[in-house]
């Protein structure tokens, strides 16, 4: 049994399929009832986006121990990406979502070449520079980008599978589509992990130094790892356009690339594959249902990340285990 | 020809000398000690070696390639292994990682994203087998910063181990071991000295004047005496400083 203390992606690992199954059951059967939650049908459209976009963070942050505080961009030039693509280029969806990964990817390898030498808090400094340079050409690049108003009325494409079109136009459409690609990015990150690239990219976040007297090209396993997750941040970004029908200098935002931060933190991402998922659904729902009832919803919600990041630093999913262990019958934490 | 020949290298760090025209020859099959007071440039001179640090002069063969200068990564990729002095684990991966990510099988697909390690029962297997050869077996799922100093230390050497070396360089692996790891470690090195050339560094010197074909001393950033441990002893210098009294 392995102890709570060990970090993911090492030791006997916990099977996937049944908290897969798990999510999967509660996404897929979502629109059935959420109208009778109190919620609605966007609300799991975001969420889904959203969890896909914590988890491509994750991979970084969480596997590989690299932190980036400007990911937003990514998730930025994907939505952006997706919107010249389908409106300047052709109403496709599949080119829309390709353009989207495509050009998630290369600004992601353009900014790892310039950080992947560095480590800890220097990284962390570039990847915000970079992040905040990426915003500004946002708002600037008026001719491309539509500057502050952003590309405005972007279409959703059907999804077209030869013998079949599907119309993604309603929220509940997009919403199935969204959750089909978050379980195929799901199963290839999980299956990464375990993989020899996770590995070393788990030896990297140990240890770089000895990593390195292992013979591992640590400076191009980080630059990987930076290009995957800014490509799969560069998809979310696509669906996101596609939910908002619109891609804005926002979405690039410096409190933006936080949001992601908090999500995976909150929810328990240094511990479990899991918690960027649990993090971005608790972030979207407590967004909305603080936020109705206060102006000043992100207060309660900072203070809230204090208090996990100070006293339950392994999130949501942390406490849960702990909890789980006493219930148990066991020291929390012990081997 | 010698595995590893080293000729007069030089190290600096800003004003200070720390390796003062060193030159050294570890030949195939052979097991050498460097000693010497603290401070001399044992660990500048492991560490130059592996790469760490380029000299400011100097020349570094491995089997016939200059590998001056060269990285540390690079020189690992050579067959040349280290061992520290401060352990330098993979302390949150379990012990069985901990050597898996440190084998070449791994490394040369390394940037493979498919295909779960943990299945992999070859690697599992020759992990199992290093584990046993340093006394590790049945530990092989904790992760290594809960393991005890002792075995903190076995691992140290069984992560460079696992890299299947053709040299290996051992910073003064008796540290803190106790007797009874003393003896075990030296019943190790005895067992791995058929398959692999080693270099370590001991204050330990009854342990390395018992096991070492070839000893070299060091002391100013400079090899001051070499030979196998009878003609050290024999050496008036060496004799006339506390080393031989202990040896």
């Amino acid at each position: 049994m392995p102890p709570a203390s060990a970090t993911i992606a090492t030791l006997a690992r916990p099977a996937f399929a049944r908290p897969f199954v798990l999510v999967m059951a509660i996404l897929l059967t979502a629109p059935l009832w959420i109208k009778q939650a109190g919620l609605y049908q966007y609300i799991a459209l975001e969420i889904v986006i959203w969890a896909m976009f914590a988890l491509s963070y994750n991979l970084l942050l969480g596997q590989a121990g690299l932190p980036s505080f400007g990911h937003g961009a990514y998730f930025g030039v994907g939505a952006y990406a997706f919107g010249l693509a389908v409106k300047h280029g052709s109403p496709n969806l599949w080119l829309g979502l390709a353009a989207a990964l495509v050009a998630a990817a290369a600004v992601g390898a353009l900014v790892a070449l310039f950080i992947s030498h560095r480590r800890g808090i220097y990284y962390a400094l570039m990847t915000i520079a970079f992040g905040q340079v990426m915003w500004f050409i946002a708002i600037k690049w008026h001719s491309v980008t539509g500057g502050e108003d952003g590309l405005l009325a972007i279409p959703r494409p059907p999804l077209e599978l030869g013998v079949a079109s599907i119309s993604l136009a309603s929220n509940e459409a997009l919403f199935y589509f969204a959750v089909a690609l978050f379980a195929i990015v799901t199963l290839f990150l999980w299956q990464l992990q375990d993989a020899p690239f996770g590995r070393v990219m788990a030896a990297v976040k140990g240890n770089e130094e000895r990593a390195r007297y292992c013979g591992h090209a640590v400076w191009t396993v980080k630059f990987a790892t930076f290009v995957i997750s800014a490509a799969l941040a560069g998809l979310a970004g696509a669906l996101f356009a596609m939910a908002q029908n619109s891609a804005y200098p926002n979405v690039m935002s410096l409190h933006n690339s936080g949001f992601v931060v908090m999500m995976v933190l909150i929810g328990g991402g240094l511990v479990s594959f899991w918690g960027p998922v649990i993090g971005a659904a608790f972030f979207i729902l407590a967004r909305d249902l603080l936020g109705a009832t206060t102006e000043a919803w992100l207060l309660w919600y900072g203070l809230l990340f204090m208090a996990v990041v100070l006293f339950k630093p392994e999130g949501i999913v942390g406490a849960w285990r702990m909890l789980r262990a006493r219930w148990a019958g066991r020291v929390p934490g012990g081997a | 020809m010698a595995l590893l020949e080293v000729s007069d290298l030089h190290k600096r760090f800003g004003q200070q000398i720390v390796l003062d025209g060193i030159s050294l020859r570890f030949e195939q099959g052979q097991l050498a000690g460097l000693i010497g007071p603290n401070g001399a440039g044992k660990t500048t001179c492991f560490n130059v070696l592996t790469g760490r640090f380029a000299p400011n002069r100097g020349r570094i063969v491995f089997d016939g390639t200059d590998i001056t200068g060269e990285s540390p990564a690079a020189i690992a990729r050579r067959g040349i292994a280290r061992s520290f002095q401060l352990m330098n684990l993979f302390d949150a991966l379990s012990v069985l990682d901990n050597l898996i990510v440190a084998m070449p099988a791994l490394r040369r697909r390394a940037f493979r994203p498919f295909g779960a390690v943990r299945k992999d029962s070859e690697l599992a297997a020759r992990a199992q087998a290093l584990l046993a050869d340093v006394g590790l077996a049945g530990k092989e799922y904790r992760p290594a910063r809960d393991l005890a100093y002792g075995d903190r230390r076995r691992l140290e050497i069984a992560v460079a181990l696992a890299a299947e070396p053709r040299l290996l360089f051992l910073d003064e692996p008796t540290a803190g071991m106790g007797a009874e790891g003393a003896h075990q470690l030296a019943a190790l090195i005895e067992r791995l000295r058929e398959r692999v050339t080693m270099v370590i560094i001991e204050h330990d010197m009854p342990f390395l004047f018992a096991l070492a074909d070839r000893i070299s001393v060091i002391q100013w950033g400079q090899v001051i005496a070499e030979g196998s441990p009878a003609e050290l002893r024999a050496d008036p210098w060496v004799a006339r400083s506390n080393l031989g009294a202990i040896a």
